[in-house]
Order: C-alpha cells, then sequence, then structure tokens
C-alpha cells in the first residue's frame, strides 16, 4: 500500500466506522463499486473493529511491564518458601503452579498464583499485607485456605493457596447424575461457605462454576476468596485495559458498571451459579467481549424463569427427536447434556422466584443475606413457604437487620479499601504535598483532599462501626478495621493543631477502638486515657466547647466501665461523679438541647449502677426513675439504625427493678423485670442478630430469677435462670473471643449452682460451681487488671468450698474457704465501700467459721469463733451505713447467734 | 549542554524555532530515561504506571515545578511522546536481548479466572515496528498513534499539539488503530 492508497482506503473506513453494521455494507456497495480490492481490504481492516482485546486502548508502559512474566520459566525453582512442580495454568492476570513446601517440614500440595507485572504489583501487595490477616482467618472445611504470600526476588506478588483437586460443581452434578435435591443440598453448602465468608466480612467478587470445586468424595472446596479484591486496581487507575477482576457472565449489575460491591454481589453470582446448575443454561448470554454490551444485558435483560428455560429445552429436544422420527420419552430427555433437572413443573413457582429474586438487578431487592437465600431453598425443599415471590408489591420493606448486613458488607469493602489503598497513599499524597506548601494552587488541594479524608476517616469510624458493632463474631476484623483507622487519624491529628473538630473526631476513633471485650484493660484504660487527654487538650483551648465536654465525660463512663472490671470502686465513684458533674453543667447552660439527652441518660444509668454497687439500692430506684421519661422519649423518637435508643427503656426498667429488688420490694422490682422483658424481647424480634438484646434479655431473666427465690417461688426462678444460661451459653459460643459472655456463663452456673443446692437438688451442684470457678481463673489469667473476675473466683470458691464442706469433703472445702478469706484480705475487702464485695466476704468468713466448726478440732473453733467475729463486724458495718441488702437483714442476728452458741460449746 | 532555560526554549519552540527543538531534546530525553528506568526497574515504590505520569513529571522537574501556560506544555508533551516511545522501546529490546535463550513461551490454556479484556500480551516493539511503517503512509496519524499509545495524552492534548480538533484526532486513530491491529496479526 502506498499514501494514496491509504488515504482512500482510510477515508472509507472511517465513514464506515461511523455507520450501523446495518447501513454499512449499502455504505461500501456504493463507494467501492466495481473495486473488489477496495471493498476486501477495507472489510479486512474492519474485521479489527472489535479486537478481543483492544490493547492499543492501553498505553505502552503497561505493556511494556507486562512482558515480564511470560518469558520466565519457574518450573524447578523456589518462590519463598515454595518449589514449583509444573504449571496449572496461565491468564491474564499471571500464572499458577503447582507448588510444594521447600523447607520440607511437610510436604503439602499448593497452588501458587504468580501475579504478573503490570497487575500493579506494588499496590497488590499492600492489599494483601493489608488483608491477609482476614483472610488467613477465613478457615472453613468448605474455602480453600489462602496459605501464604509475599514478593518473589524481583518484586512479583504471589498467593499461595490450599490446592483442591476436584471439578467444578456443574462438571460434579453431570458426572454424578444428580437430582434436583442432591443439586439443591450441594449448592447449600456453597451457600453456607460463602455466609461464612460474610460473616467475615469478606467478599468474595468472583463466584463461578470454576471457583467452586467438588472433590472427588463429594466435598465442596470455594477458590479465591478475596483474591478479586487483592488484583483490583484502584479506581482511579481504569483504563480500558486494566484489569477487570471479575467473569461477566457471573458478575452482577453493581459489578459490572463499577460500582461498589457488597454481599449482595456474591448473592447475585450464586444466583447465577443455581440457575446454571438447575438449568444448564446461564441467565442471559454474554458472548460479546464489547465491555458496553456486557454491561448492557447484564445490567438491563431480565433472566427468563429457569422453569421455562427447562421447558423451551424440552420442546426442542422433543422437536429434534421429532425430526429424526424418534418417540420422545421421559428416558430419552437425557440427550440434554447440560442439566438432568427437565421437569420444568419442579422449578415452577418457588425455585423460579427465589433464583429470580438472587438474580435482581438492584442489589437491595435480592436476598439480604446468604443464610435468607438459603434458608428459602431449604423451607422449599421440606415444603414450607418461601419468602421469595413474585409480586414485587409484596415485597418486604427492608428491615434493620437486612440494612445491617449490606452495611456490613460495605463497611467491609469500604474500609479495606479506603483504609488500606486509598487513605494511606492520599495520605502520603497529602503529606507530600504539604511540604512543597509554596505552591498556592498545591496548598488547596491538598486541603480539599485532607478534608475528604476527613469526612472519610470520620463516616468510616462512626458508620461502619456502628454497623458490625454487634454482629456476632465480628470482633478480629472490627479490631483490625479500628486499629488502621486509628493509625490513620494519628497521622492526621499530627497535622490537627487548633482543628478541635478534627481532634474529636479522633477522640471518637479511640473510643470506639477501647471498645474491645478481648482486649487488655490496661491496653483499654491506655486507649481511653489518651482520648480523655486530647479531649483535655482541647478544652484548654475552647473551654466551653460543649461538645468536647460532652465526650469527656462520656470517656469517663468508658473508663468507669473498665474500673468495674477492675475492681476498682473508688475510681468508678470519682469519674462516675465527675460525669454526672459535666452532664449537669452542659445542661444547665444549653437545657434544651436535644442532643445531650443521650449523655444525660447514660451518665445517670451509670450512676444508678455504681449507687447499686454501694449498696444504696433506694437511691439507685431514684436515679434511674429520673432518667426513665428520657428514655421512653429517645425511644420514641430515635432512629431505628442510631445508637441503643431502642434498648434504653428496657435497661433503665431493669436497673429500677434491680435497686427494688435489693432493697426489698420483690412484687414491684418484678413488675419491672417483665415490662423490661417484654420490651426487650419485642426489640429482639426486630433485630434477630442484636448481641446485645440478647444479652441484656439474659440479664433480665437473672434478676428476675433471683427475685423470684427471695419471693419464695423456687421453682420459677430455676426455670429463668436455666433460660438465662442457656442465652448465655449460645452468646458465648458465638463470640469467643468475648470475655465478658464467658463471665456471664460462670455468672449463671454459680447461681445456678447455688438456687440447685438451696432447693438440694444437689447432682450437679459441685460440677457448676467447678466450672464457674474454671471460667473465672481462666479469664484472670488472661489478664491479671481483671481484679473484678478475681473477686468473681473467690465468690465461686467460696461457693465451691462451702459445698464440698457440708457434703462429705470437708478438707478441700476449707481449702477453698481459707483460699478465698485469704485473698478477700489481701484487696482490703474488709474495708472497701462496694457493699457487694464486703457482703461476700462476710458470708465467705461465716461459712469458714461453720465448716472449721464441724471439723471439731479444738485450735479450729478457736479460729472459727475468731472469723464470726470478723464476719458479724462486716455485716453490722453494712447495717449501720443502711447498705445492707434487703434478703440480707437476718444475717447479723443469725451470725450472732451461731457466735453465741459456739461460745457456749467452747466452754 | 544549553543554559537557557526550559520555559525560554518552549517560547522559542512555539514561535517557529526548529532549532530550539535541538536543545530541548537531549534534556527531556535524559530526564525521561532516567524516570522511566526508575519505573520500569521497580526502584520507585509509586504504582502509577501511566506514561503521562512519566511526561508530567519530567515536566514538573524540568520547570521547577512551575505552572506554565498550555500550549508550551502541549508542545512539550507531542516531544515527549516520541521520547517516551524512544525509551521504552529501548528498554523493551534490551530486555528481550537478555532473555533471548528459547528456553520459555509456555503457552497453556488461558486460565479464565480474572481477566477478559487482557488475555493477550502486546508486543511494543512489533507495535513500533507497525508504527514506523504507519509513518510512510501517513505522517500526522502516526504521530497520533505515538503520542496517544506511547505519550498517554488525551485526544484533547493531541489536539492541541497537532492545532486539530478533538474530533478529528479520534477519526483519525479509529482507522489508525485497525491498520495496526492487522498488521501485528500479520
Amino acid at each position: 500500500m502506498n499514501p494514496e492508497q491509504w488515504q482512500k482506503v482510510k477515508n472509507i473506513l472511517e465513514n464506515a466506522l461511523e455507520k450501523s453494521p446495518e447501513t454499512r455494507s449499502v455504505y461500501l456497495d456504493e463507494v467501492c463499486g466495481s473495486n473488489e480490492n477496495l471493498r476486501r481490504e477495507v472489510e479486512k481492516l474492519l474485521e479489527f473493529e472489535q479486537p478481543e482485546a483492544d490493547l492499543l486502548e492501553g498505553n505502552a508502559v503497561s505493556a511494556v511491564l507486562e512482558n515480564g512474566l511470560v518469558s520466565k520459566n519457574f518450573i524447578g525453582k523456589q518462590i519463598g518458601n515454595y518449589e514449583i512442580i509444573s504449571e496449572l495454568g496461565t491468564g491474564g492476570m499471571g500464572a499458577v503452579f503447582l507448588a510444594e513446601r521447600a523447607d520440607g517440614e511437610f510436604k503439602q500440595k499448593t497452588a501458587l498464583k504468580l501475579i504478573k507485572r503490570g497487575m500493579d504489583s506494588d499496590a497488590v501487595l499492600r492489599r494483601f499485607i493489608n488483608e491477609r490477616q482476614i483472610l488467613a482467618s477465613l478457615e472453613h472445611p468448605n474455602i480453600a485456605r489462602l496459605i501464604d504470600g509475599g514478593t518473589t526476588s524481583d518484586d512479583l506478588p504471589f498467593f499461595v493457596m490450599e490446592y483442591v483437586e476436584g471439578t467444578t460443581i456443574l462438571e460434579f452434578a453431570e458426572a454424578k447424575n444428580l437430582n434436583l435435591e442432591e443439586r439443591l443440598n450441594l449448592f447449600r453448602e456453597v451457600c453456607a461457605a460463602v455466609s461464612f465468608a460474610h460473616q467475615n466480612l469478606v467478599i468474595h467478587r468472583d463466584l463461578k462454576p470454576s471457583n467452586v470445586l467438588v472433590t472427588n468424595d463429594g466435598k465442596v472446596k470455594l477458590l479465591d476468596f478475596g483474591i478479586a479484591k487483592l488484583l483490583k486496581s484502584d479506581e482511579e487507575n481504569q483504563t480500558a485495559t486494566q484489569m477487570q477482576v471479575f467473569t461477566p457472565e457471573y458478575a452482577s449489575p453493581e459489578q459490572v458498571r463499577g460500582e461498589k460491591l457488597t454481599t449482595a454481589t456474591d448473592i447475585y453470582s450464586l444466583g447465577v451459579i443455581l440457575y446454571e446448575l438447575l438449568t444448564g443454561n446461564r441467565p442471559y448470554k454474554t458472548e460479546s467481549k464489547n465491555i458496553a454490551e456486557i454491561i448492557k444485558s447484564v445490567c438491563e435483560t431480565e433472566p427468563l424463569r429457569p422453569s421455562s428455560v427447562v421447558s423451551s429445552q424440552q420442546s426442542a429436544v422433543g422437536k429434534n427427536t421429532k425430526d429424526n422420527g424418534q418417540r420422545t420419552t421421559n428416558d430419552e430427555q437425557k440427550t440434554n447434556p447440560k442439566s438432568k433437572i427437565q421437569n420444568p413443573k419442579s422449578l415452577k413457582g418457588d425455585l423460579d422466584n427465589i433464583i429470580l429474586k438472587a438474580l435482581r438487578k438492584e442489589s437491595e431487592r435480592r436476598y439480604s443475606s446468604v443464610e435468607q437465600f438459603t434458608e428459602d431453598i431449604r423451607r422449599h425443599q421440606i415444603g414450607l413457604p418461601v419468602s421469595a415471590s413474585k409480586d414485587t408489591l409484596s415485597y418486604r420493606v427492608t428491615k434493620f437487620v437486612a440494612r445491617n448486613r449490606i452495611a456490613v458488607a460495605s463497611a467491609a469493602l469500604v474500609v479495606l479499601v479506603l483504609i488500606g489503598g486509598a487513605v494511606g497513599t492520599t495520605w502520603q499524597a497529602v503529606r507530600a504535598e504539604r511540604m512543597r506548601a509554596d505552591a498556592e494552587l498545591q496548598r488547596t488541594r491538598a486541603e480539599r483532599r485532607f478534608e475528604n479524608l476527613r469526612k472519610i476517616s470520620n463516616s468510616l469510624v462512626s458508620e461502619i462501626e456502628r454497623a458490625i458493632r454487634d454482629l456476632p463474631g465480628s470482633l478480629p476484623a472490627r479490631k483490625l478495621l479500628l486499629d488502621r483507622a486509628v493509625e490513620q487519624l494519628d497521622a492526621l491529628a499530627e497535622d490537627s493543631d487548633g482543628n478541635s473538630e478534627l481532634q474529636l473526631e479522633l477522640v471518637w476513633a479511640y473510643q470506639n477502638l477501647g471498645w474491645m471485650p478481648d482486649g487488655k484493660l490496661s491496653e483499654r484504660r491506655k486507649i481511653y486515657e489518651k482520648a480523655a487527654a486530647l479531649t483535655e487538650k482541647i478544652l484548654a483551648v475552647e473551654p466551653r466547647n460543649n461538645k468536647a465536654r460532652d465526650r469527656l465525660a462520656m470517656i469517663y463512663l468508658d473508663l468507669i466501665v473498665i474500673s468495674r472490671m477492675r475492681g476498682d470502686v473508688e475510681y468508678t465513684v470519682e469519674h462516675n461523679q465527675r460525669a454526672v458533674e459535666i452532664v449537669e453543667d452542659i445542661l444547665r447552660e444549653a437545657p434544651a438541647t436535644p442532643e445531650f439527652r443521650d449523655s444525660f441518660w447514660t451518665v445517670y444509668y451509670h450512676y444508678a449502677l455504681t449507687q447499686q454497687q454501694l449498696g444504696k439500692g433506694s437511691e439507685s430506684v431514684e436515679t434511674a426513675r429520673k432518667i426513665l421519661p428520657t428514655a421512653e422519649q429517645m425511644y420514641q423518637s430515635g432512629s431505628e439504625t442510631d445508637g441503643y435508643d431502642f434498648m434504653k427503656p428496657h435497661l433503665t426498667r431493669l436497673q429500677i427493678g434491680y435497686g427494688l429488688s435489693y432493697a426489698g420490694d420483690y412484687q414491684g422490682a418484678l413488675k419491672e423485670f417483665e415490662t423490661a422483658l417484654a420490651e426487650c424481647q419485642a426489640e429482639a424480634v426486630k433485630r434477630p442478630d442484636n448481641t446485645i438484646l440478647r444479652r441484656n434479655e439474659a440479664n433480665i431473666r437473672s434478676q428476675i430469677a433471683t427475685t423470684l427465690e427471695l419471693s419464695g417461688d423456687a421453682g420459677g426462678a430455676l426455670k429463668q435462670i436455666q433460660t438465662a444460661l442457656a442465652l448465655r451459653e449460645r452468646m458465648m459460643a458465638d463470640n469467643p473471643k468475648d470475655l465478658d459472655f464467658q463471665i456471664t456463663v460462670a455468672d449463671s452456673e454459680l447461681f445456678l449452682g447455688q438456687m440447685l443446692a438451696r432447693q438440694n437438688q444437689l447432682p450437679t451442684v459441685e460440677k457448676r460451681f467447678r466450672r464457674g470457678l474454671e471460667i473465672y481463673q481462666k479469664i484472670a489469667a488472661i489478664d491479671e487488671d481483671r481484679k473484678q473476675v478475681k473477686i468473681l473466683a473467690a465468690r465461686a470458691r467460696t461457693n465451691l468450698g462451702n459445698f464440698l464442706a457440708l457434703n462429705g469433703n470437708l478438707s478441700e472445702g476449707l481449702n477453698h474457704l481459707q483460699e478465698a478469706v485469704r485473698f478477700y484480705e489481701s484487696i482490703g475487702a474488709a474495708t472497701t465501700i462496694d457493699a457487694g464485695l464486703k457482703r461476700h466476704y462476710a458470708e465467705t468468713l461465716a461459712q469458714l467459721a461453720t465448716a472449721l466448726v464441724k471439723n471439731k478440732k479444738g485450735a479450729s473453733l478457736t479460729e472459727a469463733a475468731e472469723f464470726y467475729r470478723k464476719s458479724l463486724e462486716l455485716w453490722r458495718d453494712l447495717e449501720r451505713h443502711n447498705i445492707l441488702r434487703a434478703s440480707d437483714t437476718a444475717q447479723p442476728g443469725e451470725i450472732s447467734r451461731r457466735l453465741s452458741e459456739l461460745n457456749e460449746t467452747q466452754k | 549542554m544549553t543554559d537557557k532555560p526550559i520555559t525560554q526554549i518552549l517560547q522559542e519552540l512555539r514561535e517557529g524555532e526548529r532549532s530550539s527543538l535541538n536543545e530541548l531534546l537531549p534534556l527531556v530525553y535524559d530526564e525521561l530515561r532516567r524516570l522511566a528506568n526508575s519505573y520500569l526497574n521497580r526502584e520507585r515504590s509509586n504504582h502509577t504506571l501511566q506514561p503521562t505520569a512519566l511526561v508530567h513529571e519530567a515536566y514538573l522537574r524540568l520547570l521547577g515545578q512551575k505552572e506554565i501556560e498550555w500550549q508550551n506544555r502541549a508542545h512539550f508533551f507531542g516531544v515527549s511522546a516520541r521520547l517516551m516511545r524512544e525509551v521504552l522501546i529501548e528498554y523493551a529490546r534490551g530486555r528481550n536481548r537478555q532473555k533471548r535463550g528459547g528456553e520459555f513461551k509456555t503457552q497453556i490454556a488461558l486460565d479464565d479466572a480474572i481477566s477478559f479484556a487482557n488475555q493477550s500480551q502486546l508486543d511494543v516493539v512489533a507495535v513500533d515496528d507497525a508504527l514506523s511503517k504507519l509513518e510512510n503512509l501517513d505522517e500526522r496519524q502516526a504521530r497520533i498513534v505515538e503520542m496517544k499509545f506511547f505519550g498517554g495524552l488525551t485526544v484533547e492534548e493531541i489536539g492541541e499539539v497537532l492545532s486539530i480538533s478533538p474530533a478529528t484526532v479520534k477519526r483519525e486513530w479509529s482507522s489508525a488503530k485497525l491498520l495496526l491491529y492487522k498488521m501485528l496479526n500479520d
């Protein structure tokens, strides 16, 4: 071709490109006329209009970089600690090898994925480092585990995964000739694994049959969990040739549009897989390589009802066989190689609706969780009505929980993307830019980004935190997220001098981080103190900053939560009073401000608890009654998603009842408890996933049990405490890392043991006391600052010792009681202001004395008298200060009687 | 090496002083090569792989990070694209030489995972060869390809450099692409 010829061809070509395919050939007929060569030339070029990969739209630098990998021969070489055995495949993103650990400790077969250059390896690696903890914690029998990862000596990122030998779920179902029921069961196993990952805040993002393998023995294994995320290009770098980390046939509409992904995207992909598993077809065809067309068909084409796909296949099969002059019988329907589900009736109705619900274009109209999806399938299998229905009008308004779950998913996503990628790099960029502050333009830009970043960090900390805090089992992920958030905010705070708003956000992040039920108390305390110091710093500059003052009061309450566990009553009282003063101060100045209502309630709620701890039952009732109207008002006006307003009424009533019971008004207490229980249960129906509501229910039942027993209904009491124990056991199992749940289980065991002992039902008593003691001791060993749990352990020891002493094992019983007394002495229980602690010490002393009397040895009787005297002193002391529990009023007299009895016999 | 400030060189260039180009080229070339190498050899942790970023960075360095008017920048970009092409081809050829030995090229079935947009590799040296052929057919069109693919310039920027409308750039690009794909396929 010469330049003149090219000009001619070019001209025609450019005109042709602008025409639609239909008018194009008319145009070519016209311009080329009889010039066959010209026309051939043009048509030949037009064949390249839609290349498989439009690589020239990319850029040369990436292309140069991408050539790095293919040219290497890795077989027999070592990558990290892994020796490459053979290649399993290569693809756009790199190569997959079969590898074995080279250090020979154990020969485990693994799949090693090597990411080639051009996959933005730094970002991949950074994301990997950020997420490895979460991915590695994804231990589930049906999920191929991510074992390791790193970079090769020349900086290529790699991941090592459990190697799975198996076939795809579709191939497996065909090969084993599975029927509908078996296919559904298999699919539900897949769902269970995905659901597990979602609870751990990991979204797969690339679910498709080739990632869902079934081993020969029928075990489902999901591959590449979370990997798609690691390989995702940063948004600002999206270009046509960059990796689109998804598979168009299984990708959700939001995914092909490049929008934010939630767990709903996995639900969608699961829907496509189920569709294909049952019908042998995909919901729509995406043969085109043209991205715009793919997006269009994924986003706009409504999938056919699965049952209609099966029936049309059937008629097609029927037609063919007829044309061949053969009879159609049921047996012959196997001619369709893709699916054995040949009865469209079996899919009609429920299964159609279930699958189409998973495939809805709008993510919020799909199943809100994988469990709901799989539960619908299960219900269908056993003939129960399902939630999915054809009628979209009857589609129920998304419930709080549903929203919460979606929020969780997006939370995980947003946090990991932002914290791991954007925030880190943006922040560095901001700093770098700030350093070159001479350029005015750069400064304003940096400030704008700083501002954006601040907003991101803020919403990240509050909204995401709120979304995940009460979900079962979310602690490790939560800690990771918050750790990072604070790191980032720390960096921001460095440059935040005088920006009190930003500093308050940092304080808020610290407060959130401090709430870690599995964290060491000293660490948590340090975090809260850091928050308090920062707040005080703000107040030093702006003493009338009400937000900061309010925050300080709330931090004091956080610290009180810790000091309660540390068993430091003085600290608790002092800081609670300070918090009350701050809030009263604010209210005096701004009495009508609704935003401080929450603080008002919280501060006095804690105050009621503290008064109770000091033995001031009636005062505690008064305090709690004072905040009940506020609680109810907030419940009425509070938004469903915001804060804990929905708990405030029943928590307040629980506290009122608690105080009434302490003061001896059992009927009044029971009335409050019953209202509280009803309120709590009503909320739990609305929020079945909320752990705190379950915890509250158990607490209320436990208090009902105490009060029922005191009022003489031993049977009713027993039932309540057993229910409470069952609830607490379940919470403990759901939240293995939350130590507080373990403590509540031990509390219930102890209480139940006592109750059974009093009712003379002895068989399980000793076991229960021992279990309680064991739990307390275990937790005490984890964190030596948890003095309160040591006190509880002493109480368990008292119970166990007393029981053993009275039931034939005097020597061990004595040991326990003596050990408990020594402990109480060591912590100064005789002079504490904690009424409960003093009471237990008094009880222990008396029980030890009684056991010693039983021992009947001369020296021990003298000792026993001494312990009775000490006990009596303590009871009298409680009585004198008017902080004796109503149920204990007989104690001083009783001990005094025993003491004089003993003195009699000694004479 | 010239002592003239870059802005002055660019200014002269704009006014049609062709000889200024010769003063500018070595400067830009050295800077670009240095930058490109540090990116390509992964000495830099920045993950930006865009040629535009390289060009921008070279530009900012040479100008002492001062903002200058768009017209000059367009010229600079036009020049840089050519240099970028040279740097990259030099790099790619150098690596191909290193890797010669024939032990590689395992073409195994594509892993259907992950990528659908980028399943094959683009041989940059082959693009360079094809582009040289295009230069003989239509020089302006070849410049457009060079600026877009090697220089990473946008359609608007290319329009500025060549003083033509973006629509024309797009048109030229669309037909050039077909020809190049055909050449690469032959």
